[in-house]
């Protein structure tokens, strides 16, 4: 790879609630067309991390750098898929208008959306699969339709940095599958992917790198490099064992050695072989 | 304000007043010796003022509570007020309830001190009075010269009670008085003769008018109705514009107290319903107080007189 | 008034100000309301009208005769520095701002009160015209006022048309609208500009008490009828006109003053509203049950489109 600006850069990052601080001096490089994890205990500052590059919250010191550019000038470069998101349920909107606004940033006040836009949201529908659903109402959405919904808005925005808060909290592992396949054809595509994850275990299946936080930055790197008994103990505590320490995620195939194809039906009850386990931090 | 009011008042001013009437009842009670001495007499309005003045004579200082321009109806005494009240001989007011909740007060007062307050309307017999019940008398009877009249004997025989040395000077003076309003009354009607029958209409905000046109035979309509708590209806409108096109009445009377909206309204459906029917205002009527000094409408009879030249001169 | 006045015709000409003064109110106070109400913040119209309250009355006070540029002008200032208050108190976190609006709204209806009973000491005292802006006075609604109203209409729908993106996404998601480089907070004091216009303008045909009705009731029906956010605030706006037109006539032959009977008649609509859509939901419940005999495909099976095409039974409920 030549040396391209990365995606993200934060310098001496440091974030504090009042006189607590959530993050302390953090030097992360994300490089682009990665598709990095950020994981640590609770309290690590991972959302807060997050706020800060969503320009949400104000850093006591520090650079945060989109494409070499600071993170104001460029807001729609960033693309946030919520965990579960303050929206409230009950608007009056449909799937596909909730996924169109992810084009509205690139419209001017007295702008509509136009045929092509139209036609790239029902693309990113059909891509995270809710295609059929585009004219419901959200009210009558399952827990990972609403998810999908966020995600593909995120398509439609056509964001160069993606960044995902605990995407597969609490959902089927069909559906997790699937999101990954999603996430990594988009870094194939040349995007760049910061994924907040939970599950410690499937770091290794799905991400090229991986950041570990724990107020500080304890490591970030590509996934063998950092996902040492060391480090994780550190972050987590003595006695952290993941099933597959150091295998790296590939990048051409959908899917790697312990889990089946997921294949193109999706029958919820589908047993995929590979579950992922609960062993890491809530 | 114009119109019977039915009183509406929160509780708190009950409170409120019963604790000024204590606080005026001894008052009272300790300057009482001085006062007949000191002939001093308050009268709530302007009229009343009027109305005292002409009875007790020179020698008695008369002071109104209210100014005029004041809606008696809504008026509320501040502890200024209380003040005059406690340092007059005698508190005049009208009774049927022209001074809202204030008359409860005098009334009160009255019981307490006898011959300290004393409202002139007292000996108008009760048929002559427009109104429901008790509580909701149309206390505009001087709108009527005739009802007027028979007040100025009650201030006499009150004025008597405290200075019974000069009992006789107020009889006759009130006498005196009576027989003047009765050439008035007959003055009054000679003017407003001047009016065409079918043109005796008068249209104005609100009923405040009621007892001058059973009095004068005129037709009184106002648009609010009776009371000023109630909205006008689109339908009331509509048919007070016709009778003024019917009646080719071409002038509408503003109160000094009332929105001119009102009336402006009124000439907008009546433009609408015959556009070359033109309606303009008749003038500014007085309603619950009398003029300003130096308009010459600061005695009774200026005033009644200045309102029957306004309606004679706009529809004669 | 021993004789009779004469027959009020089919069609009163007092009406005509009031049905179209009305019927405009409505559609702009139907439609800028309805996202209120969508956004789960109804109180806000009525906390306004509250607000405006002691501005108008100051207006009054200061300018004497009832200078309607004054009180207008007095009503909006107050309005505005409610809703200053509001944000300002709610920001910190400590005053949940539901709290809030009702907190600033008494207290701010409590000087009105105040001032109004000192107004009361006053010569020259005009209060009918006073009150009518706690209730409303439609039918003194005047002919000359109605270029106002139609202005306010055109500036609400206009700016609702025009900016129709912004709204929604700001309405919807402020949060996403931000990290999309949207001025929320611009949007929002907007928002709040027309509400306030509309308020203010509204006072002498609703009233402080009613205003708030008109705002929240076309919205609050026009839910039940469609789930498109686009198509309620349209069906808002022509649920306001159009109880502005029948109110008006209903109350007119009815003797009865039109703001209030606007108001009941939207309630009864309101709840017509839930009724019908209730009975049609279940009507059509029960023929797709009765229909869902036939075998094969359930009528929600996705279709695959690519390799990362993935997708569930709909199901009913959140998460």
């Amino acid at each position: 790879m030549t040396a391209e600006t990365p995606a993200l850069e934060l310098e001496d990052l440091t974030v504090a609630y009042g006189a607590k601080p959530a993050l302390w001096d953090i030097d992360l490089t994300v490089p682009k067309g990665v598709m990095m994890a950020l994981i640590g205990p609770n309290g690590a500052g991972k959302s807060t991390l997050i706020k800060a590059v969503m320009g949400l919250i104000k850093p006591a010191a520090g650079t945060i750098r989109l494409l070499g550019q600071p993170i104001g000038e460029s807001p729609g470069k960033i693309a946030y898929v919520p965990q579960k998101s303050t929206v409230d349920w009950e608007f009056p909107v449909t799937v596909k208008d909730v996924a169109l606004m992810g084009c509205f940033g690139r419209l001017g006040w007295f702008q509509r959306p136009s045929a092509a836009e139209r036609k790239a949201t029902i693309h990113a529908l059909n891509r995270v699969g809710i295609a059929h659903l585009a004219n419901r109402p959200i009210h009558q959405l399952s827990g990972g339709q609403q998810q999908r919904v966020f995600l593909a808005r995120a398509l439609v925005q056509d964001a160069e940095l993606l960044v995902l808060d605990e995407p597969f909290q609490g959902v089927d592992a069909g559906t997790e599958q699937a999101v990954f396949e999603l996430l990594s054809s988009l870094r194939d595509a040349g995007r760049t992917i910061v994924v907040v994850h939970h599950d410690l275990q499937t770091v290794a299946d799905h991400f090229d790198h991986v950041a570990l936080l724990k107020v500080r930055l304890i490591a970030s790197g590509p996934v063998a490099q950092v996902m040492t008994r060391e480090n994780l103990s550190l972050a987590f505590g003595q006695g952290m064992q993941i099933e597959h320490p150091g295998v790296p995620a590939t990048r051409s195939e959908p899917s790697t050695a312990p889990q089946s194809s997921s294949g193109s039906s999706f029958n919820v009850s589908q047993n995929l072989g590979h579950q992922p386990s609960q062993g890491a931090s809530p | 304000m114009n119109g019977i009011h039915p009183p509406h008042r929160a509780p708190s001013r009950r409170t409120f007043s019963l604790a000024l009437t204590s606080i005026l009842a001894s008052l009272g009670c300790r300057q009482r010796r001085d006062l007949s001495s000191e002939k001093r007499l308050l009268a709530t309005t302007s009229l009343a003022a009027d109305m005292a003045r002409e009875v007790a004579g020179p020698d008695w200082q008369i002071d109104s509570l209210m100014g005029p321009g004041i809606d008696p109806h809504t008026y509320e005494p501040a502890y200024g007020a209380l003040r005059r009240m406690s340092r007059s001989a005698l508190v005049l007011y009208h009774g049927l309830h022209l001074e809202g909740k204030m008359s409860e007060l005098l009334e009160r007062l009255g019981e307490r001190q006898p011959g300290r307050c004393q409202a002139i309307c007292a000996e108008i017999p009760q048929q002559s009075l427009r109104g429901e019940d008790e509580k909701s008398h149309d206390p505009h009877v001087w709108m009527d010269v005739s009802l007027w009249s028979l007040c100025p004997p009650v201030v006499a025989e009150a004025l008597a009670l405290i200075d019974g040395a000069n009992a006789a000077a107020y009889r006759e003076r009130s006498e005196r008085l009576v027989a003047r309003y009765k050439i008035f009354d007959l003055a009054v009607r000679k003017e407003l003769a001047r009016v065409p029958a079918p043109k005796r209409v008068l249209v104005t905000a609100h009923d405040a008018f009621a007892y001058f046109g059973r009095a004068y035979g005129w037709r009184v309509e106002g648009v609010q109705g009776i009371s000023t708590a109630s909205e006008a209806t689109t339908g009331r409108l509509e048919q007070l514009a016709r009778l003024l096109v019917e009646r080719k009445i071409q002038a509408i009377f503003l109160e000094s107290s009332v929105s001119p909206r009102t009336l402006q309204r009124l000439r907008e459906i009546t433009q609408r319903i015959d556009p070359t029917h033109a309606i303009k205002p008749g003038g500014t009527l007085y309603s619950d107080s009398l003029g300003d000094p130096g308009s010459g409408a600061e005695t009774y009879e200026g005033m009644m007189m200045a309102n029957v030249k306004t309606l004679v001169e706009a529809l004669a | 008034m021993i004789e009779a006045l004469p027959e009020s015709s089919f069609f009163n000409p007092a009406l005509v100000s009031v049905v179209t003064g009305t019927a405009l109110l409505g559609l702009a106070s139907g439609a800028l309301g309805s996202i209120a109400v969508f956004r789960r913040n109804s109180l806000l119209g009525d906390a306004l009208s509250h607000a405006a309250f002691p501005g108008l009355l100051a207006g009054f006070c200061l300018w004497g005769t009832k200078s309607i540029p004054a009180m207008v002008g007095g009503a909006a200032l107050s309005a505005a520095l409610a809703q200053f208050l509001v944000f300002f108190l709610s920001r910190g976190g400590r005053v949940r701002p539901d709290a809030a609006l009702a907190l600033v709204m008494g207290v701010f209806f409590g000087v009105g009160m105040v001032i109004q009973s000192h107004l009361q000491q006053d010569p020259g005292s005009a209060q009918a015209g006073l009150k009518d802006y706690l209730f409303g006075q439609a039918t003194l609604l005047l002919e000359e006022d109605l270029p106002v109203l139609a202005t306010l209409a055109g500036l609400v729908l206009g700016a609702l048309l025009l900016c129709w993106n912004r709204w929604k996404i700001v309405a919807f998601d402020p949060a996403h609208a931000a990290s999309l480089g949207i001025n929320t907070s611009f949007w929002e004091v907007f928002y709040a500009f027309l509400l306030i216009l509309s308020v203010v303008i509204g006072l002498q045909v609703a009233g402080v008490v009613l205003m708030s009705a008109f705002l929240v009731i076309p919205g609050s029906s026009a839910r039940y009828w469609t789930k498109r956010l686009g198509l309620a605030v349209f069906l808002s706006g022509a649920t306001g006109a159009t109880l502005g037109v029948v109110g008006s006539f209903t109350a007119d032959a009815l003797s009865l003053p039109p703001g209030p009977t606007i108001v009941v008649l939207g309630f009864c609509w309101l709840v017509a509203s839930f009724g019908l859509t209730e009975l049609w939901k279940h009507r059509k419940a029960r023929t797709e049950l009765a229909g869902a005999q036939s075998p094969g495909t359930q009528p929600t099976e996705t279709q695959p489109i690519g390799s990362l095409s993935m997708g569930s039974q709909s199901k009913g409920g959140k998460p």
